[in-house]
């Protein structure tokens, strides 16, 4: 089993200091559900925890290996080079040119490859070009690609938003069959499929971190303004 | 890491192409192996910025990569200087006429 800690980590855009000494842990087996409004930091929290994102103060531990945030620009992404941390940024990362069938052997070699070839619904999408993708079936095979690789913590942004039904199961069924070897941080403003996905769940507010367990918790912290 | 030097020496080609009417050939070549690289990631920033991250999920770094592609491509510059060469002493002596 993985363990990942983060502590103390702070950061600030000019006077609005948007995380305060955050810190909370995640082990492999485990998908946390993170919930926020918009611009309170969780996409940025994310960002400093994958390294492409600077942090004021921080540390970061992976087992008994520890990494500091990066303070600036210039400071040397280590885990990223660490491959322990996958990352599924908001936006899509695909090159809308390429075609699927093209991009699978950039991510994974040998049989790995199999898996997304014979994975639900890609056999029908492999020969299309990624621009020509909906929204559901481009972010279910960034999902693929990065949940298919190595590392033990995978963080996801988002990745139901804007996406069908359909897909949004798919997404769900991957993830569920990840958990035994990987630790799962999700974050998503349809925070319903979070709430079901999620073992545990934490609220980012006024920077700070904590800890929910139920829907009304939400509410009273002014995430939700109704229970539906 | 491939795709990454492609799509950058694509832009870095188009720029030295460019570039030939004011340098000359040799001129153009030492545009590529000087500037070539500058002017790609430019561009690959501009209008392949998000393409990163896919980049660094598979352990590869902005630096790793930008400096991978300036050494490629600073190698390629001077076979490229000879390839030139030869080129232009072929057509000087005549073996490349219709």
């Amino acid at each position: 089993m993985a363990l990942l800690k983060l502590d103390s980590i702070s950061k600030r855009f000019g006077t609005n200091q948007v995380l305060d000494e955050v810190g909370f842990e995640l082990a492999t087996g485990e998908i946390l559900g993170v919930f926020g409004r918009n611009g309170t930091g969780k996409s940025t929290l994310l960002k400093i925890l994958f390294g492409t994102q600077t942090a004021s103060s921080g540390l970061i531990q992976v087992n008994e290996t520890r990494y500091l945030v990066r303070k600036t620009r210039w400071s040397k992404s280590a885990v990223i080079e660490s491959q322990l941390i996958g990352y599924l940024p908001q936006f899509s990362f695909l090159p809308q040119g390429a075609k699927v069938w093209d991009i699978i052997p950039t991510y994974l070699t040998g049989q790995k490859q199999d898996l997304i070839f014979q994975a639900p619904r890609i056999p029908k999408i492999a020969s299309r070009r990624v621009g020509e993708l909906s929204m559901g079936e481009r972010r279910y095979l960034e999902v693929l690609l990065l949940g298919n690789l190595d590392h033990p913590f995978l963080l996801l942004d988002e990745p139901f938003s804007m996406v069908e039904p359909l897909f949004k199961d798919l997404i769900r069924d991957f993830l569920i069959s990840l958990k035994p070897k990987k630790g799962i941080l999700v974050t998503d403003h349809y925070y319903q499929d979070v709430w079901q996905l999620a073992d545990r769940k934490m609220l980012l507010k006024d920077g700070k971190l904590a800890s929910v367990e139920q829907l009304e918790d939400l509410q009273k912290a002014g995430y939700l303004r109704s229970i539906n | 890491m491939f795709k990454f030097y492609k799509d950058v020496t694509l832009y870095a080609l188009l720029f030295t192409l460019v570039s030939i009417p004011l340098a000359g050939l040799y001129g153009a070549v030492m545009v590529f192996g000087v500037f070539g690289t500058p002017i790609g990631l430019l561009m690959f920033n501009y209008f392949h910025k998000h393409e990163y991250y896919g980049y660094y999920n598979r352990g590869f770094t902005r630096s790793y990569l930008i400096t991978r592609t300036y050494l490629v491509t600073f190698i390629a510059s001077p076979v490229m200087l000879i390839i030139v060469f030869l080129i232009l002493k072929l057509f000087s002596l005549g073996a490349l006429k219709a």
